[in-house]
């Protein structure tokens, strides 16, 4: 038993959000679902489910949800001392220095991780903020600065350098809590410390249909005075979902 | 009030990390990959036994730096502390975590919602497998609370034992 | 004057000793930094004369020179750090809040991942913070 094909239920899942474990299986827009059944299709896993109730139905008794801000957010989700978040990531990143001997390595491993967990947190981002599907890669990117950056790492980013055409801006951190007591040592200069971030950017974008190129500009830990992430928007494909029909 | 992340951001960081040894790094030699996880661990808890400690007297024996350890520290990392501590009196600490956040977090339980997923034998496959990546996962912590004690002038080694689930218990065997 | 601070390991391995004068007198000052850890030793082990709290990391006034005063401080991480100042009426409560500080400092700067724990400190952060707490001894405004 496949999803079904009318255009209502085709809509419907778009907007909802699948990650690898099927219990964190979320709703972007609100709504409810129990899952029926899951089903394997060679490499892909069929999700089969049946919407209880949808924000629409439920418009008449309810005001409609607005988008919450980060601030409001952050005051709400379970949170920790950052520096445990801090130290760990300082640790990992010197382990992997050790283990993968190369600066160029741990660069890529750290974006590797990052895209990882960027794929998994767009989940909690749609299912916490309450905003609604980003229409063009501007609104996306300046819900990414003010909420999104903001409900996981407690600061704002500010959205500057949007090329003419906007395909193409940079994400600006003044305070970045990842580099809290970092120096780099000489010996590392070739290292993009923070590079998890542009690979959390990068996945969680890409959840959204948006396949983007990160770059860092800017990196207080090389003397700079802020860290500037470039984002550049390769393809944009609206209506791709996570897992592909094979009829 | 000190600086605050969502807790969303360590958990995440935490699972990448064991994954990226386990499953990539040291795929098929699981004990390398633990005493990597370990030794970050370790590096984690020697850095913040040198914060925690800081503007409080010294400690005049072991039992005073592991009652700081299932107080204080415990509390520090996970607003909660130590809910049971049991000793031989001969160098071994039980600490007890009734509920261990980091695994009340993850999912380990078996549920309903995954029996529609396939056979059953593969279902058990795939709890093992969870159990597997459950028991790589707690050498972050022992690692953590070795080396803090460590740092606090106590080499030991620690160990954990998740028999009673969602409980955790960390073993700590003091080195003479 | 504060002429010159240090930090020791557990096992007086030297982890950072900074002095703060004109003259020429590193070497003496490093005498005196050295002389002073069988000092703190000695406290550590026979603590009936510790002062006031038992095992307070606050150590008070190891010994007097006839130019020197010499303060010392250990943390719960068998950390020691040394005070030489050329002051001769010093306020207890201005040495308590120098290596309060000093502390917070020292904690910061083995926080950076790229430091090894046990090996010197050379982070250039730390210096200019510990130089600043240095300038601000004595005055009454330091928090």
């Amino acid at each position: 038993m496949g999803p079904e094909r009318n255009p209502k239920t085709t809509r419907l899942l778009g907007l909802f959000w699948i990650t690898r474990n099927p219990r964190l299986l979320r709703a972007g827009l609100g709504h409810n679902y129990a899952i029926q059944s899951i089903e394997q299709r060679g490499s892909s896993q069929i999700f089969n489910f049946t919407v209880l109730s949808s924000r629409k139905q439920i418009k008449g008794s309810m005001p409609p949800v607005a988008p919450r801000s980060g601030d409001a957010i952050f005051a709400n989700v379970e949170r920790v001392n950052a520096e445990l978040f801090t130290l760990t990531y300082g640790a990992i990143v010197r382990q992997l220095l050790t283990d993968l001997e190369e600066v160029e390595e741990v660069n890529k491993q750290l974006d590797q991780m990052g895209y990882n967990i960027g794929i998994r947190l767009v989940d909690e981002f749609l299912a916490k903020s309450n905003v609604s599907r980003c229409v063009d890669f501007k609104e996306t990117a300046d819900v990414i600065a003010k909420v999104g950056f903001k409900m996981f790492l407690g600061v704002t980013a500010s959205v500057t350098n949007w090329d003419a055409d906007g395909t193409s801006c940079s994400f600006v951190l003044e305070d970045n809590p990842l580099v809290d007591f970092v120096e780099l040592p000489d010996t590392c200069q070739g290292l993009y410390y923070c590079n998890i971030l542009s690979g959390v950017i990068r996945g969680a974008l890409e959840m959204v249909s948006m396949k983007t190129e990160v770059t860092w500009v800017r990196d207080m830990l090389r003397g700079d005075d802020a860290f500037e992430l470039q984002v550049k928007l390769l393809k944009q494909v609206p209506e791709e979902y996570p897992y592909k029909d094979d009829e | 009030m000190g600086r605050e992340v969502s807790e969303s951001c360590v958990e995440s960081l935490l699972t990448e990390m064991v994954s990226s040894y386990c499953n990539q790094f040291y795929a098929n030699k699981p004990e390398l990959a633990a005493r990597r996880i370990e030794a970050i661990g370790y590096d984690v808890g020697h850095r913040l036994s040198e914060r925690y400690t800081m503007e409080r007297p010294r400690f005049s024996d072991h039992l005073e730096a592991i009652k700081f350890i299932c107080k204080d520290f415990w509390s520090e990392l996970f607003k909660k502390q130590i809910d049971n501590l049991k000793t031989n009196h001969r160098g071994t600490f039980v600490l007890q975590d009734n509920r261990f956040r980091w695994l009340s977090r993850m999912s380990i339980d078996p549920s309903p919602e995954n029996t529609g997923l396939s056979q059953d034998s593969s279902v058990a496959l795939a709890e093992n497998k969870a159990t597997q990546a459950t028991n790589m996962y707690l050498y972050f912590p022992c690692g953590i609370i070795r080396g803090a004690l460590s740092n606090l002038g106590i080499p030991c080694a620690v160990s954990a034992d998740i028999s009673n689930l969602p409980a955790c218990s960390f073993v700590v065997r003091i080195k003479a | 004057m504060i002429v010159c601070v240090a930090v020791v390991g557990h096992q007086n391995n030297p982890l950072y000793i900074q002095s703060f004068t004109e003259a020429d007198d590193a070497l003496k000052l490093h005498h005196i930094v050295h002389c002073s850890l069988d000092v703190v030793d000695e406290r550590v082990n026979n603590p009936k004369k510790a002062g006031p709290t038992l095992n307070e990391t606050f150590l008070g006034l190891l010994y007097p020179t006839e130019n020197y005063k010499v303060y010392g401080y250990l943390t719960n991480t068998k950390v020691k750090f040394i005070l030489v100042t050329t002051d001769l009426d010093v306020r207890d409560a201005d040495v308590r809040n120098f290596f309060r500080r000093f502390h917070a400092a020292y904690v910061d700067a083995v926080s950076n991942p790229f430091h090894v724990p046990g090996k010197k400190i050379t982070s250039r952060t730390f210096a200019e913070r510990v130089s600043t707490i240095v300038k601000s001894f004595g005055l009454s405004s330091a928090g």
